[in-house]
């Protein structure tokens, strides 16, 4: 939990690792994604900006190297489509939502599944990821959450709820004070 | 008896004038209207948002027809007067830019020319303008989100984010084209990969969000053959010419037969340059008619424009103007430059005979002078020049130093009128 001095340059690894797994037609608007960490919401589901907004806020000061932004999507249907592939890795939801879009029901009935990995839950939120996202980025990230716990209402650790089995490996590595993983491509 | 007379009369007379009044039931045009469906391009199989000659009409159109199409804004965003900078980063840009066609005209064929006039454009009532991360004329000046949202009337355009500004209307189609044939797509392609492969800027075909799908998606039929709608090319589309006005021709050479006539991403206006990236773009129903020029599509290289008295309305009543030379930082290569080696321009600080330098000098003092003079922010004063700010050429004789001028017309600053 301790590695803050050993933390390599973040935004070099997001570089990396965008370049090679977005989806993005428009290459120079990975400009944009590579050089920050995109925290995905929805006008749709109300609690998810604002809270995003506060996320935002706790890893920028916790990960200054990430260069958090909030992004709301309009629609669930956009939330589907730039999560699927990949051009946002990171999103938050709430819980019945979140649940929808990994099972393609509900409100993302019409537009499809999409598999996701749990990264932390803020009461009714969950903060997933995409299963690509590299468990280096999602320990880091973990950690800088759990830090920054205080000031994250209602902040819960994957591991305070039963039966989750969807956690994403990096977050469970954070969880048990594993040393951080190197940076692997998926 | 005279009362009675005199009542029908005045009867009569009124009567006739009340005929008269209503001239509504009058018609004279033959319209075919393409209409919009649900929220975005993907509901409506009206809409399309790449190039291929397989893409199936919508309509079917004769010469001198009232050509009606219902247009959706450039990036398919659904954006509204209270988006942020937060909802520009969620931009699906697989999407961009939804058409409004393709409509078969008629009696036209491959070698032919389509003129078309454009008869008028409603704007919806509202409009955005943008800075694109990685996208626009400097964009290593302005690497983040910005959103300006305009409030839109035929008389200006105003937003809570430009106080004291309104932008004039002076709209056109940022994109208006006809489809390529096959010999099109073939050479398009081929010339557009070695430039690729030269480190160029260029945006093959991709099949996230493409459209339609049963010939452009992943798993359509053309889906390596579907050109993107970011460059104008031959065949027109995203021509981004502010000149070509209500009440101007353009002409086109027609590649297939029945053209495949299209437009979309209409401006309510925007700057020559539309640096930003974006002009205020919006929805709108855009009217045009068509004649067929037969036979004289074949020598055309590339679309051209035909007005009257629509580039003087343009022009500002007063202005500031600045001037720009290629001159440079030592060591600092543009983006523009960047694919090109560049080892024999990076430490020069005067390039030669390079209108793309020009132009970025003129720029960056213009947005300096918006800023110092009149309190924008320098995203704002960017947004300024993306939406009433013309890149002109001065002169490309006075070596090394063309110059490029930046044009504001001060008619935009509210103390300046009425």
């Amino acid at each position: 939990m301790k590695n803050n001095k050993k933390i390599p340059n973040i935004i070099i690894y997001i570089f990396i690792y965008l370049i090679f797994s977005a989806h993005s037609p428009w290459g120079q608007y990975l400009a944009y994604r590579e050089q920050h960490l995109l925290i995905m919401s929805t006008r749709e589901d109300a609690p998810t900006y604002p809270y995003s907004k506060i996320l935002v806020d706790v890893i920028n000061k916790q990960l200054p190297e990430a260069s958090a932004r909030a992004a709301r999507a309009r629609t669930f249907r956009r939330v589907q489509g730039l999560f699927s592939t990949n051009q946002m890795p990171l999103l938050l939801l709430s819980k019945k939502n979140a649940k929808a879009l990994i099972r393609g029901k509900g409100v993302f009935k019409k537009f499809g599944a999409a598999d996701a990995k749990i990264i932390y839950y803020f009461d009714d939120l969950v903060l997933l990821a995409q299963p690509s996202f590299p468990d280096k980025f999602a320990w880091l990230l973990t950690n800088a959450i759990i830090k920054g716990e205080e000031e994250l209402p209602g902040a819960t650790s994957p591991l305070n709820i039963r039966k989750i089995t969807d956690i994403h490996p990096g977050t469970l590595m954070a969880l048990n004070n594993e040393k951080m993983p190197e940076l692997i491509k998926k | 008896m005279f009362k009675k007379i005199l009542y029908v009369i005045v009867f009569t007379v009124f009567s006739s004038f009340y005929a008269l009044a209503d001239t509504t039931d009058q018609k004279w045009m033959k319209k075919v209207e393409v209409t919009k469906s649900g929220d975005h391009c993907v509901d409506d199989k009206n809409c399309f948002n790449r190039y291929h000659p397989k893409i199936p009409p919508v309509a079917k159109a004769n010469p001198g027809d009232m050509i009606i199409l219902h247009t959706r804004d450039a990036l398919d965003t659904g954006f509204r007067l209270d988006s942020t900078a937060d909802d520009l980063a969620t931009v699906d840009l697989g999407l961009v830019h939804p058409m409004t066609g393709p409509v078969h005209i008629n009696g036209a064929k491959r070698g032919d020319a389509l003129e078309v006039t454009v008869i008028d454009i409603a704007p919806d009532e509202y409009g955005y303008t943008v800075i694109a991360p990685g996208f626009g004329f400097l964009r290593d000046v302005f690497p983040d989100p910005y959103i300006v949202n305009w409030r839109l009337t035929r008389i200006g355009a105003v937003s809570d984010g430009m106080p004291g500004i309104t932008i004039p209307y002076e709209a056109f189609p940022g994109s208006i084209g006809v489809l390529p044939g096959e010999p099109e797509i073939k050479k398009w392609k081929s010339r557009e990969a070695a430039l690729a492969a030269a480190s160029g800027v260029v945006l093959g075909p991709s099949t996230g969000g493409a459209l339609p799908t049963k010939v452009c998606g992943e798993k359509g039929s053309h889906k390596d053959d579907c050109l993107r709608t970011i460059p104008p090319r031959e065949n027109g589309g995203n021509m981004d010419v502010q000149q070509q006005q209500i009440g101007t021709k353009i002409i086109f050479p027609c590649f297939i037969d029945g053209c495949g006539l299209f437009a979309g991403d209409i401006h309510y206006a925007q700057g020559d340059g539309e640096v930003s990236g974006t002009a205020i773009e919006m929805g709108s129903i855009l009217t045009v008619r068509v004649k067929i020029l037969a036979g004289k599509g074949k020598g055309m290289d590339m679309p051209v424009t035909i007005g009257n008295d629509q580039i003087i309305d343009m022009e500002p009543t007063r202005y500031y103007q600045t001037l720009g030379i290629p001159i440079k930082g030592k060591g600092e290569i543009p983006p523009s430059h960047k694919y090109l080696d560049s080892s024999a321009l990076v430490n020069l600080t005067n390039a030669s005979e390079d209108l793309t330098l020009s132009a970025r000098h003129a720029l960056i003092q213009m947005i300096d002078y918006l800023v110092n003079e009149h309190g924008l922010t320098k995203e704002q004063a960017y947004i300024l020049c993306s939406v009433a700010v013309d890149l002109r050429v001065g002169q490309v004789v006075d070596v090394p130093n063309f110059i490029v001028t930046a044009v504001l017309n001060m008619d935009v600053f509210d103390k300046y009128r009425n």
